[in-house]
């Protein structure tokens, strides 16, 4: 395993009686591109703004790079939360050399960064004149500076035209490629499938599941199945240890196979049950459907 | 600190619109210094016509007395400081650079400190508009100057310094409280130019005198010109340690506070 670059246990924040984050618990190791899938409003940013010292917690805990957390930290961490915040006045160049003067870096990388993230020509230019994918490429552009182990990217493709989208899709992957750990909140869970490696789904501030992306896109599948007697059927598969949520749709009942069972598995405990099948295919479900069954299932 | 110190400056002298404000203001103190004198011979004039006794017209910008008249003339403009602080420091909570300035790294005790760095940079800015405009018309209006004359009354620096370094931490700990400018600029110039003046009015004298925008103003009392001597007021021509102790123990209770809440609010 890789080393651990951020360790969240059991954090809790509120806003009144509103809880942001609920008792989130999770681990993020070097190298992976780690996306906090969710919602508006079920904890992303409120999560990394407390990681990132900017917001006070409630309770839990949460360690950086396995050690104790300091005013060095969060120099080795590159991050933009919400929206990029500049000063509007300054240039492109100036408002990258205030950031590297508060990491307490030389300037010297500045030119290749706005290079990387396609300012260089405009690099003279106020900030409040960019567009908004320019200032979100700059606000990424930002995360860069001082070489960071770690980059924390808040919603970056949000308010973008298509195009904008696929400019920080691709600048992400490239950094990405450089063996960097990204840590990405979105609500878009093709955003998701495209760049990250690893996933944690959030809603209402609680962590509802987190693995590898291809593993939840891949493995997880989906039986569809009858047989005569319906009823008998929803009820052994209920009670069955090696399917989830199956439910009655379209006179098929479909459920999720647990990882590890088979359709031979499945086939044999019910007929073993004394019900015959006349009906059972498996379908791969994308993780959209995925993710809005666990939505679904927690409602 | 120097760190610190490159970070503020990058803010603020990239930004025309605080070298507006900067110039205006050094522009404002500079025209009633410069204009006092004349203003203020109008008036005495006047009285000398329906006075049976002549009144003397007596210069404001003799040494060593000018360190005393011009330092109370020029606190003043002290709002227009404290509008520039809140203008400046309510900036970093709409451009909310302040939560970006502490997840890249700056530490909220660093925060306080540059926000520190600015106010007392504007004091001193403001401190060394008065001194050069003491020693511009000082050296033209003084007959028989020696040099000890010229440094006899600069105490009265100091104390102006800190008497708009109290204002601005005033204005400072409001603008960190409400966080909107303009909010912040109507609550300030309520209270400076009505609560405080009512308050200080409808209150015992005993406790109105604590008030702390009295106390700062204290510390410089009135100048005594001709015409003040004539009506037979005295004026206290020394600064007492008592309001400067006062004034600073205020300073502290802002700065204290304005540190706190940095230190505690989510950004």
């Amino acid at each position: 395993m890789e080393p651990c670059i951020l360790n969240i246990n059991e954090l809790s924040k509120s806003y009144g009686r509103i809880k942001a984050v609920d008792k989130l618990s999770l681990e993020i190791h070097k190298g992976e591109v780690f996306a906090l899938l969710g919602p508006n409003g079920s904890g992303k940013t409120t999560t990394l703004g407390i990681v990132l010292g900017a917001i006070d917690l409630d309770g839990g805990s949460y360690q950086w790079f396995d050690e104790e957390f300091n005013s060095t930290t969060l120099r080795r961490i590159g991050s933009i939360l919400e929206v990029p915040l500049f000063y509007p006045f300054m240039s492109a160049t100036d408002n990258l050399k205030l950031i590297a003067d508060i990491k307490r870096i030389s300037y010297d990388g500045i030119d290749e960064i706005l290079t990387q993230v396609g300012l260089y020509q405009r690099r003279g230019s106020a900030f409040r004149t960019f567009s908004l994918g320019m200032k979100q490429r700059l606000a990424v552009g930002a995360a860069l500076i001082g070489n960071p182990e770690v980059l924390i990217l808040d919603e970056p493709t949000n308010g973008l035209d298509p195009q904008g989208i696929a400019e920080i899709r691709t600048l992400i992957k490239s950094i990405a490629e450089m063996g960097k750990t990204i840590i990405l909140a979105s609500h878009l869970l093709d955003e998701v499938q495209k760049i990250c490696s690893h996933v944690a789904v959030l809603d209402h501030g609680k962590c509802l599941f987190t693995g590898r992306v291809d593993n939840m896109i891949g493995k997880t599948r989906m039986v569809e199945i009858a047989a005569d007697d319906m009823n008998a059927l929803l009820l052994e598969l209920t009670a069955y240890e090696g399917v989830m949520n199956p439910f009655l749709i379209d006179g098929y009942i479909k459920a999720e196979l647990i990882n590890g069972t088979t359709p031979a598995d499945l086939n044999n405990y019910l007929f073993g049950k004394g019900l015959i099948i006349n009906h059972l295919t498996i379908e791969k479900i994308s993780l959209e459907k995925y993710f809005l069954n666990i939505l679904a299932d927690n409602v | 600190m120097k760190y610190l110190l490159r970070i503020e400056w990058r803010k603020h002298a990239k930004n025309p619109i605080f070298w507006a404000v900067i110039i205006l203001y050094i522009i404002s103190v500079v025209t009633e210094l410069f204009g006092a004198e004349a203003f203020i011979n109008r008036i005495t004039s006047n009285a000398s016509k329906n006075s049976p006794i002549p009144i003397p017209n007596l210069s404001i910008y003799t040494f060593p007395d000018i360190w005393h008249s011009l330092t109370y003339l020029a606190g003043f403009l002290k709002p227009l400081l404290a509008f520039a602080v809140i203008l400046f420091v309510t900036n970093e909570f709409s451009y909310k650079t302040i939560r970006q300035h502490i997840i890249n790294g700056l530490s909220r005790e660093e925060v306080f400190t540059t926000k520190l760095i600015f106010i007392v940079m504007l004091s001193f800015v403001s401190a060394v508009a008065v001194s050069l405009s003491v020693l511009i018309l000082g050296l033209f209006h003084t007959t028989g100057l020696q040099f000890g004359m010229i440094t006899q009354k600069s105490f009265f620096i100091g104390a102006y310094f800190l008497e708009i370094l109290c204002v601005a931490g005033f204005a400072m700990l409001l603008s960190i409280i409400l966080k909107r400018s303009g909010l912040t600029i109507v609550v300030f110039s309520v209270y400076f130019f009505i609560a405080e003046p009512v308050l200080g009015f409808e209150l015992n004298e005993d406790v109105a005198r604590y008030l702390p925008l009295k106390t700062f103003g204290r510390m410089i009392d009135v100048p005594n010109t001709a015409l003040m001597k004539l009506f037979g007021v005295n004026f206290r021509e020394y600064i007492d340690l008592m309001d400067v102790f006062l004034s600073l123990l205020y300073l502290s209770i802002f700065l204290v506070i304005t540190y706190l809440i940095i230190k505690k609010r989510d950004t």
